[in-house]
This record gives C-alpha cells, sequence and structure tokens, in this order.
C-alpha cells in the first residue's frame, strides 16, 4: 500500500514537471522563431541554396 | 514562391494552438544556437513524415493512427502494381527506383495541413499556420495538377461543373474519412478504398429519375463515360539520375483524348459496370532500365490503360449529346490500334473488340448544328502547308519563344512572338496590355516583311500564342490568316522536317486598314452588359472566376457581372488540335454563346481574349469583339 503511494506520489510528482516545463517552453518562444520570423536573416542564410529539381526532369508527374 | 519565403513564419502563427507549442517539440533541432548548421542539427522538416505518432499523435492520436497508412502516406498500392508486372528475383532494384522516383510523391499531415507537399516544391502555405481544411490550389493540385487541377479549373477543356457552377473544391468530395483511411494491406488500387468517394453518394438513385438515359445506362457503364471530357494520356515514362546524382522522371509523351474501355474488375466496389473510361499511364517495360535491365518480365499482367475518374465532369457533353456520339463510334473505345507492341497482352481484357462495340443506334434525333458559316479558311493542316510551300504570298509565322523556333522551326518560317513585341503596352503602363496605336502595329509588322494582303499562316506549340497574334492581325487588317492546326506538334506528327536555319523577310508596307468593330473598351463594354443578344465570354480559368486568385496587375480577384465562363482550354485540345467545328459549336450553344449573338469575349490581359475571339471568328460567328483592357483595367476602375 505503502510503495504504492510512494509510485503515485512520484508520478504525480513527475507530471507536474512535465506540465511546469512544457508551461515555460510555452511561453518562451522558441529560438527558431527569432530566425524564422526574420526574413532578411533568412534571405541571407539561404543564399547559395541550389535547386532541388534536375535540370533533365520533363513531363507531368 | 522565393525561398525565405518558404520557411519564413507568420507573426499570426504565434497565438494559435500549435503556435503555444515549442517549435523543438515537433521538429526537434538545437534552438538556443543562433548559428544556422548548430541550430538545423538533428532538426526535422517533415516530422508528420517521420514520426507522425510522436509529431502529430500526441493530440490527434486517433486520426494519426489510420491516417499514417493511408494512401497519402504510403502509396501503398505502387509496389502492389510494380510486383504485378515484376521479375521479382529483380525486386531490388525495382523498390530502388520506386522509393528514388516514385515515393517522393507520398505526403502527410503537415504537407496537406501547414505547407504545400515536398514534391510540390514545399513551403509555407500560410507562414506555418496549420489549416484544418486542405488548400485545393496549394496543397491538393499542387500535386494533382497535370490530370485533377488543370482538368478542374479549365487549364485543359471547360472544368469541371462541381466548381464552376457549386464553387467547390476537392474537400466537399475527398473528406477526412477518406484521406485519413489506412489503406488495408494488399489493396489493389484506390478505387478500391472502401471510404472512397463515388459519384452516387450524392446522386443517388438516379435510376429511378427522371432522366431517361440514366434509367437505359445505370450498371452498364460509369458515370464519366457520359459525363467527361478528355483528359491527357501520359507515355513511356523512363527514370533516372543525373551527373549530380539527382533523381529525374521523364514522361516523354502526353496526348489529349477519351478512350472506352471494359471494365477488367466489376469486383471492385460501387464498380460493376461493364464499360469506363481508361487513361493511359506512363508505364513502361523499361522505365526502371537505369537501375537494372529486365525488371518487368510480367509487364503484360496489369494493364496501361487504366480506369480513369477525371475531374472535368459536365452535366452534358459531346460523346453523350447524341446516341451514335458514342454508339458505334469506334475511335472512342479503345482499340488495339491504340496500343504499343509492348502493351498488347497487358491490356487484352480492357479492349472493345468490334464484336462488343455497342452498336450505332437506327432511332435517334439528329443533331442539328449549323456549320455552314465556318470560315474553313482560317485554320489549315500540317499537309496542306506541306504540300503548299511556294503559295503565292504565303507567310508563316512561329509564335513560340525564340528559343523554340532556335531549336526547330517549320522551313521558311519567321520569328515572331507577340507577347514580346510592342503589340501592347506593357504590364507597368497606365493602361496594361492594350493595343499599340494601329499606325505602330502597322510599322511592327511590316519591319517583320508582313503585309496586309499575305496569306498569314501562324502556328505555336498549343494555340495560346497564335491565336491572338493571329486576332490583332485581322484587327490590324490582314485579310487571309490561318491557324495551323495542332502547331508544331502537328507538324511533327505529320512526320515533317524542321529547319534551324533563322528566316526573315524584306522590309515592306503592311498597308492594312484597321477594323475598330473587333474591340471593345470597359465603358462600351459597362453599356452593353446586361443588354439582350450581348455575350459576355470570359475564357479566364475557373479558379480566377470564383476569386481564388487574381492577376498580379489586377486590384483585386473577381469577375465582371453577368459574364459566362468558358475557359479557353475548352476550345483547344492539349497539342493545339482544335476539336470539329461542330463539337465546339455544340459546346458554346451549352452556355448560350451562339452565333446570332454579339459576343464579347475578355480575360485578365486580353490574350486568352483574343485568342478565343480568333476561334469564334473560324466558327463563323459575325459579330465577336475583344474587351482589350480586360480584367486587369476593369478591376482597377470598376
Amino acid at each position: 500500500m505503502k510503495r504504492n503511494a510512494r509510485l503515485h506520489a512520484s508520478a504525480l510528482a513527475g507530471l507536474l514537471a512535465a506540465v511546469l516545463a512544457s508551461s515555460v517552453l510555452a511561453a518562451e518562444p522558441s529560438g527558431c522563431i527569432i530566425c524564422h520570423l526574420d526574413e532578411a536573416m533568412i534571405v541571407k542564410n539561404l543564399s547559395g541554396a541550389r535547386a532541388k529539381t534536375s535540370a533533365m526532369q520533363s513531363g507531368s508527374g | 514562391m522565393e525561398p525565405q519565403e518558404k520557411v519564413l513564419v507568420s507573426k499570426d502563427f504565434l497565438s494559435t494552438t500549435h503556435g503555444e507549442i515549442a517549435c523543438e517539440s515537433c521538429h526537434g533541432g538545437k534552438p538556443a544556437s543562433m548559428d544556422k548548421a548548430a541550430a538545423h542539427a538533428g532538426m526535422d522538416p517533415h516530422p508528420s513524415i517521420n514520426t507522425p505518432g510522436k509529431a502529430c499523435g500526441e493530440c490527434h492520436g486517433e486520426i494519426v493512427a489510420t491516417a499514417k497508412d493511408s494512401l497519402h502516406a504510403t502509396l501503398s498500392t505502387f509496389p502492389t502494381v510494380l510486383k504485378s508486372r515484376a521479375n521479382m528475383d529483380k525486386w531490388g532494384h525495382i523498390d530502388e527506383a520506386r522509393k528514388n522516383h516514385c515515393a517522393g510523391c507520398h505526403t502527410s499531415c503537415g504537407g496537406c495541413h501547414v505547407s504545400r507537399p515536398k514534391f510540390a516544391g514545399k513551403g509555407f502555405v500560410k507562414g506555418h499556420i496549420f489549416q484544418k481544411r486542405s488548400d485545393p490550389l496549394n496543397q491538393c493540385t499542387a500535386c494533382h495538377g497535370s490530370r485533377v487541377g488543370n482538368e478542374f479549373y479549365g487549364q485543359r477543356g471547360q472544368g469541371d461543373v462541381h466548381a464552376a457552377k457549386a464553387a467547390m473544391d476537392c474537400v466537399p468530395c475527398h473528406q477526412a474519412g477518406e484521406m485519413h483511411a489506412a489503406a488495408p494491406p494488399h489493396l489493389k488500387g484506390r478505387y478500391d478504398l472502401r471510404e472512397m468517394v463515388r459519384c452516387t453518394d450524392c446522386h443517388k438513385d438516379l435510376e429511378y429519375g427522371s432522366v431517361r438515359d440514366h434509367a437505359i445506362h445505370i450498371g452498364k457503364v460509369q458515370c464519366q463515360v457520359c459525363h467527361s471530357q478528355t483528359y491527357v494520356n501520359c507515355y513511356s515514362c523512363h527514370v533516372g539520375k543525373d551527373s549530380d546524382g539527382m533523381a529525374f522522371f521523364q514522361n516523354r509523351r502526353e496526348t489529349e483524348s477519351m478512350k472506352i474501355g471494359r471494365n477488367d474488375d466489376e469486383t471492385t466496389t460501387g464498380a460493376g459496370y461493364r464499360y469506363m473510361l481508361v487513361r493511359h499511364v506512363p508505364s513502361d517495360a523499361e522505365m526502371f532500365d537505369f537501375y537494372g535491365k529486365g525488371g518487368f518480365t510480367n509487364f503484360g499482367n496489369t494493364p496501361t490503360w487504366k480506369r480513369a475518374s477525371p475531374h472535368n465532369i459536365q452535366r452534358r457533353t459531346w460523346q453523350a449529346a447524341n446516341c451514335n456520339n458514342c454508339h458505334g463510334n469506334r475511335g472512342l473505345f479503345l482499340s488495339d490500334a491504340d496500343l504499343l507492341d509492348y502493351e498488347k497482352e497487358a491490356n487484352r481484357k480492357v479492349l472493345v473488340s468490334d464484336e462488343i462495340l455497342p452498336k450505332a443506334v437506327t432511332k435517334t434525333r439528329k443533331l442539328s448544328i449549323d456549320t455552314s458559316k465556318v470560315r474553313t479558311g482560317m485554320v489549315v493542316d500540317a499537309r496542306w502547308l506541306h504540300d503548299n510551300p511556294k503559295e503565292k504570298n504565303l507567310v508563316v509565322i512561329d509564335a513560340r519563344d525564340r528559343a523554340a523556333y532556335e531549336k526547330g522551326h517549320i522551313e521558311g518560317a519567321i520569328h515572331f512572338n507577340p507577347l514580346e513585341s510592342d503589340l501592347r503596352s506593357g504590364g507597368d503602363a497606365e493602361k496594361p496590355f492594350v493595343l499599340a496605336p494601329h499606325k505602330n502595329v502597322a510599322e511592327i509588322l511590316g519591319n517583320k516583311g508582313i503585309a496586309a494582303d499575305n496569306h498569314i499562316v501562324v502556328y505555336d506549340q498549343n494555340g495560346v500564342l497564335a491565336g491572338p497574334l493571329l486576332a490583332i492581325l485581322e484587327w490590324a487588317g490582314a485579310i487571309h490568316v490561318s491557324y495551323l492546326n495542332g502547331g508544331i506538334e502537328g507538324w511533327h506528327d505529320a512526320g515533317f522536317h524542321t529547319s534551324a536555319e533563322p528566316s526573315t523577310r524584306e522590309v515592306r508596307p503592311f498597308n492594312g486598314t484597321v477594323r475598330p468593330e473587333f474591340v471593345v473598351d470597359s465603358d462600351t463594354l459597362a453599356l452593353l452588359l446586361g443588354k439582350r443578344g450581348v455575350v459576355v465570354l470570359d475564357t479566364r480559368l475557373i479558379d480566377r472566376t470564383l476569386g481564388m486568385t487574381k492577376h498580379e496587375k489586377a486590384s483585386r480577384a473577381g469577375t465582371i457581372p453577368g459574364s459566362t465562363n468558358v475557359p479557353l482550354g475548352a476550345l483547344y485540345m492539349e497539342n493545339g488540335f482544335l476539336k470539329t467545328p461542330a463539337e465546339l459549336l455544340w459546346m458554346l450553344g451549352t452556355y448560350g454563346v451562339t452565333p446570332d449573338k454579339t459576343v464579347i469575349t475578355t480575360c485578365d490581359t486580353g490574350v486568352a481574349a483574343a485568342d478565343s475571339f480568333f476561334i469564334l471568328r473560324y466558327l463563323g460567328f459575325p459579330d465577336v469583339r475583344v474587351h482589350e483592357e480586360a480584367w486587369v483595367v476593369w478591376s482597377r476602375t470598376r
């Protein structure tokens, strides 16, 4: 009985930690967003990106 | 779409439910780093493809449980068909080719709800905002474009009545239940999916309705046999890798036609009929030879003319306009003559032999279509042009782009692309895309060596450039102009050679008398709107007239009130051939576009309007005019 109670308590603590962690994540925008909202930065980072389709492709898919 | 637009997140996304989830929860990566390479280390751009259970399934578990096995996600019928033809000793090669060339078409949650699918060039549709309903243009037809999209919105043919009349996009028919359904193992084909939409889901109990032909034909023919238009067929796909190791495919030929075949599997749900439309798929016994020869030793096991459900439904169609447009019409039914040597065995079960071809009906009311006014000289064929090169005054114009002309053109043809000339004002002019003054047009034509009394034959790839040039020539005063039916493809099909030697003509005065009655401006059009006996024919695509898209120079999306939409694609076949005058006149008549009326053609920029003007002139319409200002100017001023 005591063992089960301990298990429940630790599970609840884990759940609480996970909820808190996800709340923090939700409150703080991801670092990804800083770049992906900045068009100029993306343009700079994408310069030199090459085409992804072969020039030999022809006809409809 | 510019590369940066593809990955630019909208600020509005942050206030959505999905915007509250940290990016790395779905995509991984190292968000703390401000260095691009370090930040993207371990990042998954397509989590719904690679880890759907984790990325989407935590919240949408019930949907992901089946959607991860859906046809969109797995393309599971591809290996089924390939195995039916395969020498299984070579399956390793075949499956490698499949993964490199076919599997790239699959998509998952993100490709329908967030981004353009991978095959369609990727990129967020709306700044990473999740959309419950898929975007028909950026998502569904971005992949299903060459057949479904082009047919549905009128790039080819009249378009689909569900779009034109009911403004339906893909979702009303293809709902989540079908899209998210798991494909059972060993599913024979997509039509065998239990959740697949069928016409009869909405159109119920037709055999008990008032339409006589439904009572006669239901149970014998697939709905599309009577209600589809012609559609494209692809031939001879081959795959390989280029010198950079990039995979590519080449579909070497596309033709537009319609073929009725025998139903080779009446056990498919809802398919207990005898006849169905069949479309040629670009399978070829050698298509994967790049990976290893002899892979498809059982190629004859599966037809290459497959059941088709073209998305170009019309209530009234040419093949159903009269019993004998179909019955006894040998060319409409798949015959041995339609088959290439290597596919005869494969299609044995879908062929309609002479013995079972439905016989012509003796008691039927003939169609009454007056073709006596057709100006037959306005269209010539390749044979005529080939046999009359020395015809007095003949001028042949290649209206394609210069690169195509230089690669090979009809010998003696001069190059003249009307959109690369100063025949019209530019896109940035105060009034964009309107005709230059007649004096200027005459000078341009004269400098090309064209005179008004020449017999001027124009060709291109598909009519889209030749038609407008022919219309401008007529407006400028040319007295004998002709379109080469089928354009350069028709010339090639007839077996005639081309030349790479450029041709020019001596400058001469054009000497034409302008025909101002062929053109109307927006003020005149506004006065004529709604008048009895006047039809405003809008030749744009259906998505334009529905306001889903707009020309970049137009101030808004929309349509001229009271106009009738018949997309230009309804007048031409895929390769620039024209349908017969009788069929065109009949089809136009179903829209109320008849020769007894004044017809004013319009579009976005005047190009398609001028093109359709020429076709209507050819068909013998006595009073046709082009609204040259078109929607671009109309939208800015009204």
